[in-house]
């Protein structure tokens, strides 16, 4: 059996980036996930991110060559499906405006310009929003379950000492009452090491796992971050460029521009 | 014999929701597990030990119950498709 996903490969391995970037529908397994299976979920996420990646270099290769054969509108097309991927990289929206200024579309340039400060300011917001919440949920969840725990643990041994004491004063003190008591005490005390280790231990492993795509989530939050700090400047230095009728090719030389193309 | 000459008559595209393509209609298998299994196996290109593949499926369960469990599905899946579609012995599956 061939799948689309090795056919999409092989054409990458050849060097076929058009044929490769037909066949790339949409993302690997694109809305399957197995809420149980923690693994194969991660197998999905790294098989996924993989591919993305070399659709990613196919579509970078694509930009470079039509752009250099001077099919711009072609270019576009194809800087455009780069931002689509990654909306806050600074490097595919500077593609997508050089394409679109080679291509004579100097409004549309202007637009993706806007449209990029647009959606980074919007996706830094919200991911600040959402990683604060994970924080304060983190934290939240933690305290509160230590507190329910000591809580009741609290409240059962209390209680119990409470029914000896009453016992004691209401009805004299009798020794089977007293021995059950403590026998009652004994018993709590061994059920609950017996739960708090058990807890110990699948709190141990959940925690771990919970460490892991914790970690993995704070530094995706951070490279989003980042990206979109960077997409930020860069679409505000590529507005007043593109208003001041050029752009910088983004190889890190400021002198050289390209030239605005009469449409 | 390798997968693919097993499968004969089936197109199954991964970049997207995973569906089975028979030769004239989509063959619906209500087995999500069923479809990660696919999945796995037809990346894998080769052979997978059972216990990879089980305890990739059902991570939480005693060996003996996933090992079952993989015996079941896969008939399911063959019963499903219509044809013999997996190669298997006493410790792998392609």
């Amino acid at each position: 059996m061939t799948l689309d996903s090795h056919l999409f490969e092989s054409a990458c391995d050849r060097g076929e980036f058009e044929q490769a970037c037909r066949l790339y529908r949409t993302d690997f397994l694109a809305g399957f996930a197995l809420p149980d299976c923690a693994e194969f979920d991660d197998w999905a996420f790294f098989r996924r991110e993989a591919l993305r990646g070399r659709l990613m270099h196919a579509l970078e290769r694509l930009v470079q060559d039509k752009t250099a054969a001077g099919e711009y509108f072609a270019a576009t097309a194809h800087a455009g499906r780069l931002v689509e991927l990654d909306p806050l990289s600074e490097v595919y929206g500077r593609h997508l405006i050089r394409s679109l200024l080679l291509a004579g579309d100097r409004s549309s340039a202007e637009q993706a310009a806007a449209k990029g400060l647009a959606k980074a300011n919007k996706r830094l917001f919200k991911e600040s929003v959402s990683l604060s919440w994970k924080l304060y949920m983190k934290y939240r969840v933690r305290y509160l379950r230590t507190f329910i725990q000591r809580f009741a643990r609290e409240a059962v041994v209390s209680f119990l000492i409470f029914v000896l004491l009453v016992e004691f004063l209401l009805h004299q003190f009798h020794i089977e009452l007293f021995v059950s008591g403590v026998a009652v005490l004994a018993l709590a005390y061994i059920a609950e090491k017996i739960v708090s280790a058990r807890l110990r231990t699948r709190r141990r492993q959940s925690h771990s796992r919970a460490l892991f795509n914790g970690t993995r989530d704070l530094y995706s939050d951070y490279l989003v971050f980042l990206r979109a700090r960077a997409i930020a400047q860069v679409a505000t230095l590529g507005r007043d460029r593109v208003v001041a009728g050029s752009l910088s090719s983004g190889n890190g030389n400021p002198d050289e521009t390209i030239p605005m193309q009469k449409s | 014999m390798s997968s693919g000459d097993l499968m004969t008559g089936f197109s199954f595209p991964t970049l997207g929701f995973p569906e089975i393509h028979g030769d004239i209609s989509p063959i619906k298998l209500n087995l999500r597990k069923g479809l990660a299994l696919l999945v796995y196996l037809a990346e894998a290109q080769g052979a997978v030990a059972r216990d990879v593949m089980a305890t990739l499926l059902w991570p939480e369960s005693p060996r003996e119950t996933i090992r079952a469990r993989l015996r079941r599905m896969l008939h399911r899946i063959e019963l499903t498709l219509g044809q013999q579609v997996f190669e298997t012995d006493r410790s792998s599956v392609r």
